[in-house]
């Protein structure tokens, strides 16, 4: 096993743990679904990178359609409480282990945002990065 | 004033549909995107629920005055408005109607074309997302989001004329990829100037500000809004990018392009100069430019020996019937160009999916190439000579009744605006003469046969006589469309001139969009 891979073993699960954390933060700190999804993204550049395969286990494009999905449901669903359209609130709960926890109901959208662009960027190393993948094992020929 | 407190109305919430409807019909197409049977259901339903709440939206609108919701219920001028007026309300339903037959025009040649089970992950959902820009770009009450409906619109389009094509028409795209990102550039950089200059991006808060800040200033930042506008509209001299790219895109694509885009970004220019820019009387800059798009246009049509492009110069050309109604700056006169601008959006929709089944039968745009389909194909000379006469705007057309309000309006505002309309008359003759020219070649004559399909591998099947049923239906439920604008004129017409008093008074808008009550 390559140096890189051993470090992408180790930096991949950190990175996406990382980008749940931005995903988290994201309405009171730097952070939010867009730049969460980068970062998630960015593990599976890495892992494209280490071992040639971004695979995700679903199909991309379906990743980007149940992201966008899901951020328009967000969207809707203030509607069925007789709220506007993407009206926001608090939603705060004693949970056992954790203690008072409490969220925004705009992360239901920012989960949304986060698996499009998840989706879009393991997309873009699926059709960007075929070129890489052909080399690869034309090397492993060789 | 964030939170489930504030009330929501269920107008309002019908006001954000026409967007959120066709962004989850895209995102169900792309999760279902193995089945063609859901797209072509999900596309079909969605578009036709749009039209009919845009068709609850106009009545409401023309009823009781603009209808407004703050999403999120953060009141204007800080969260974003949503507004449906009676121009928008109208120009939305109109487009949905063509979004709809264009659709339906697509789905059936891909059936003809590839068979029942062909599934794309491309089509539906950029066609949907493309639709939901349009509508966002109508409905928007700020000039930001305004900027995010352009960029979603084009962005569809983007991958709607570059998907499965050749190398040459790739090259074409590219044209047109790089003049809009281009434009939009301009437009982001526009949108922040106008920021900084007034501290808002919402119309009705602008409305207000715009005649605190230096003249000069404003006057800048009008004519920067009109060249973003007039790259996206093709106002000549900045139409050069049209002609070069429509006419390489499929069929049903550019007939979505070239009945809608130009006419959204001149549904941006109308709202932002009469909302932000007003003026008393003519505005002779948009005088010259509307004479100078009319006569290239027109004379443009007359040179070109591809049906596509001689359409696309056509198109140029009544963009600037359009800007003459704009020019002249009355109540009659704009309500005379929104008109024009419904008329337009159906007729150009029209005529490209027209030549779109007349490439598919002859194998070829090359006019010189063809003849003879009078006898050959009587539906579809029908089908040609019908939005021909309607753009030409011979009387009883929806072009002549449409054309009449603007002549009307410019022969009554002065001298210059009077010698313009002598300029549209020109414009429409020359339009009639290229069209005969056009009706001599392709259907009279003797017949051509077909030429072969150069690439059989790409999206555009020609030189076949198989074209399925409701690919000439969609084509038919246009022109129907058309011919109503003709018959329900005295509506109609009323209806657009409450329009234009609505645009030049302004305070309507204004009073909705801020309100007092709040």
């Amino acid at each position: 096993m390559t140096l890189l891979g051993g470090v992408t073993r180790a930096l991949f699960p950190t990175v996406l743990v990382f980008s749940l954390y931005l995903l988290l933060v994201g309405h009171y700190g730097p952070g939010g679904g867009f730049a969460a999804g980068l970062v998630a993204g960015l593990a599976f550049v890495l892992r494209h990178i280490a071992t040639g395969s971004a695979a995700l286990g679903v199909r991309p494009p379906v990743v980007i359609g149940t992201g966008l999905l899901v951020a328009l449901l967000a969207a809707l669903a203030p509607v069925a409480f007789g709220a506007p359209v993407l009206a926001t609130t608090k939603l705060a709960a004693d949970l056992p282990l954790l203690g008072p926890v409490s969220v925004q109901t705009s992360l239901f959208l920012d989960v949304g945002v986060y698996l499009l662009i998840v989706g879009v960027v393991v997309d873009l190393l699926r059709s960007l990065g075929a070129g890489i993948e052909r080399d690869m094992r034309d090397e492993g020929e060789r | 004033m964030s939170g489930l407190a504030s009330e929501s109305s269920a107008l309002g919430t019908l006001l954000t549909l026409p967007v959120l409807l066709p962004m989850l019909g895209a995102a169900l197409t792309v999760v279902g995107s193995r089945s063609a049977a859901l797209q072509r259901i999900v596309g079909i339903v969605v578009l036709v629920a749009v039209a009919a709440i845009a068709a609850v939206l106009l009545v409401v609108a023309d009823h009781s005055g603009p209808i407004v919701e703050d999403l999120g219920g953060w009141a204007a001028p800080i969260g974003i408005a949503l507004v449906a007026d009676r121009l928008s309300a109208l120009l939305l339903l109109v487009s949905t109607l063509v979004t709809l037959a264009v659709l339906v025009y697509a789905i059936d040649q891909r059936i003809t074309d590839y068979g029942r089970g062909t599934a794309s992950t491309t089509f539906h959902p950029m066609y949907l997302m493309l639709c939901a820009g349009v509508s966002l770009a109508y409905l928007t009450g700020d000039l930001f989001t305004l900027f995010v409906a352009f960029e979603l619109m084009l962005t569809a389009s983007y991958v709607l004329i570059t998907r499965r094509t050749s190398a040459k028409r790739i090259r074409a795209g590219m044209t047109y990829v790089i003049v809009s990102l281009m434009s939009s550039l301009l437009f982001l950089t526009a949108v922040a100037l106008v920021y900084a200059a007034t501290g808002t991006v919402n119309f009705a808060a602008l409305a207000g500000r715009m005649e605190l800040i230096p003249p000069g200033l404003r006057t800048i930042l009008g004519l920067m809004l009109l060249v973003v506008f007039g790259i996206k509209a093709a106002i000549v001299p900045l139409h050069f990018w049209l002609p070069d790219s429509y006419p390489n895109a499929p069929g049903p694509v550019a007939a979505l392009f070239a009945g809608l885009l130009t006419k959204v970004s001149f549904y941006a220019l109308l709202r932002t100069q009469t909302l932000l820019f007003p003026r008393e009387g003519p505005w002779t800059l948009m005088l010259v430019l509307a004479v100078l798009t009319m006569l290239v246009g027109a004379l443009g049509a007359l040179a070109q020996n591809d049906l596509n492009r001689l359409l696309s110069f056509l198109l140029v050309s009544h963009i600037g019937f359009m800007l003459f109604g704009l020019a002249v700056f009355d109540a009659a006169s704009v309500s005379g160009a929104a008109l024009y601008a419904a008329h337009h959006i159906t007729v150009l929709a029209t005529l490209f999916l027209v030549s779109g089944l007349i490439t598919r039968r002859t194998g070829t745009v090359a006019l010189d190439r063809m003849g003879g389909l009078l006898h050959e194909a009587p539906v579809l000379a029908v089908l040609f000579a019908i939005p021909a006469l309607t753009l030409a705007g011979i009387p009883p057309t929806a072009g002549f009744v449409a054309k009449l309000g603007l002549l009307q309006a410019g022969a009554a505002a002065g001298p210059w605006p009077a010698v313009v309309a002598g300029v549209v008359i020109l414009a429409s003759l020359l339009t009639l003469y290229a069209l005969v020219r056009v009706w001599v070649r392709v259907f009279w004559g003797g017949v051509k046969p077909p030429i072969p399909d150069d690439d059989p591998n790409d999206e555009v099947a020609v030189g076949t006589a198989r074209s399925s049923v409701p690919m000439y239906a969609a084509t038919a439920g246009l022109i129907a469309a058309s011919l109503a604008i003709a018959v329900f004129a005295g509506p109609l017409s009323a209806l657009t001139g409450r329009a234009g008093a609505d645009l030049i008074n302004r305070e309507p808008y204004i009073a909705a969009v801020l309100g007092t009550s709040r």
